[in-house]
């Protein structure tokens, strides 16, 4: 009978030992799913926090490089607009042609020396390449102008050179203004575009 | 007696003082006269070109479709376009009457078609046979140099590498840039002969007040490029 008793005994402790190590097993391995979910949800949320951090780092840097680039630029704008206005206005000889031409030529190196000198963000690198580009084929594009300028016939002087370097300019710009819109409005900063 | 003699030789010579005066007072205002009024139907000619310019503009360039029939990227200019334009189509009424501008010698003239002597009193005018602006060839505009309005009275000033600008009443400028300047005799009509070049050629009487010479300036085509911030408008084609 205390046999019986014994075994019923050790029987009841060895399942309440089975149910307490698989109960364990059990807690455990939910324990750290609850634990790893809580802590990629800590990760996600320190990672947008730095995000947000580093964006707003860059932010601020494309606002300050947009306000100085901005201020070459509209000095650069406004003696080009001069010069347009002279061009427009009817000139007298080839030489007061060639110096317009020059300070053209001189005002897009200032610009472009301006904008080499310049701390550039990182969100602004490939902008930055496509504008030196632009400033360049503008530079190139005025070099040919002065040739022919200075050419000994203008009639039969093949300008195609000349027509590609304009046509490679305006290509620059459009691209170099499309990825500085692009660039902008990824950090919410179109505003200053309009500006 | 000899008093009255010398009296009566006083009178005759100051009565003909007098008329020489007279003759040379009327002539003067002659002269003035008629220069106001040659400068005033000039003022008139260019007021009338400006107007006919404006009412063509107002009709979107209508006829100067004529000339440059296609469109063009922005930075292209009248000599760009003359370029590719097909002159046998063309007819001076597409181009005349046209103004010419000279800034260095303030030389602002309406040239019509046409050197007949009609025509030449009215203002420069082209010589029909030669080709029209922007053409291969010598486009040549004769003037007067000292008579109905003097309109060529400076180009002797003009030196290699002055502007001269020839605006359609499309809208179209063209401009030349002088590259040289003779003197020939009336009979060298050589000189209206051109090549391969595109050129302007004036011409009028040398030297002033005698049409024993002629003097030629020749002016060869030039494009003015624009300078526009990145040729904005430039065509991708």
């Amino acid at each position: 009978m205390a046999k019986k008793i014994i075994g019923k005994i050790l029987i009841i402790v060895a399942v309440a030992v089975m149910i307490i190590l698989v109960g364990y097993d059990v807690y455990s391995v939910e324990y750290q799913k609850v634990e790893a979910a809580r802590q990629a949800e800590e990760d996600a949320r320190r990672e947008i926090e730095m995000l947000e951090e580093i964006k707003s780092t860059e932010a601020r840097e494309i606002a300050e490089f947009d306000r100085d680039y901005g201020a070459l630029k509209d000095e650069f704008a406004a003696g080009i607009d001069e010069l347009s206005e002279k061009l427009n206005s009817q000139i007298s000889s080839i030489d007061e042609l060639k110096d317009i031409t020059t300070q053209k030529m001189n005002a897009s190196k200032k610009l472009k020396d301006g904008l080499s000198q310049m701390s550039i963000p990182g969100p602004l690198k490939d902008y930055y390449e496509l504008e030196m580009k632009f400033l360049e084929s503008d530079i190139n594009a005025m070099a040919l102008v002065l040739d022919y300028y200075n050419s000994s016939s203008y009639s039969t002087f093949d300008d195609g050179e000349i027509d590609a370097a304009y046509w490679e300019s305006s290509y620059w710009l459009r691209e170099a203004e499309a990825e500085m819109e692009r660039a902008y409005s990824q950090y919410d900063l179109e505003y200053l575009l309009e500006s | 007696m000899t008093e009255k003699l010398k009296s009566k030789r006083l009178k005759i010579i100051l009565s003909i003082m007098s008329v020489f005066m007279a003759a040379c007072i009327i002539f003067l205002v002659y002269l003035i006269v008629v220069a106001c009024l040659v400068e005033k139907d000039r003022q008139a000619q260019l007021a009338l070109w400006e107007s006919q310019k404006h009412t063509l503009s107002d009709e979107s360039l209508a006829d100067s479709d004529k000339i440059i029939d296609e469109d063009y990227p922005s930075h292209y200019t009248a000599a760009d376009k003359a370029a590719v334009v097909d002159y046998s189509k063309l007819t001076a009424e597409d181009f005349f009457p046209l103004k010419i501008s000279i800034p260095s010698i303030e030389l602002e003239w309406v040239s019509y078609e046409g050197a007949d002597s009609k025509t030449l009193e009215q203002g420069p005018s082209h010589i029909e046979e030669t080709p029209l602006p922007g053409d291969i060839g010598r486009c040549a505009i004769s003037g007067h140099r000292t008579t109905y309005g003097s309109p060529f009275l400076r180009v002797d000033e003009l030196r290699y590498g002055d502007l001269i600008y020839l605006e359609t009443i499309g809208g179209e400028i063209f401009t030349y840039v002088v590259t040289g300047q003779n003197i020939v005799n009336p009979r060298d009509v050589y000189v209206l002969e051109g090549f391969y070049k595109k050129e302007l050629l004036l011409t009028t009487c040398h030297p002033k007040y005698s049409a024993a010479k002629r003097l030629t300036i020749i002016a060869e085509l030039v494009n003015l490029y624009p300078l526009e911030w990145g040729y904005a408008e430039v065509d991708d084609g």
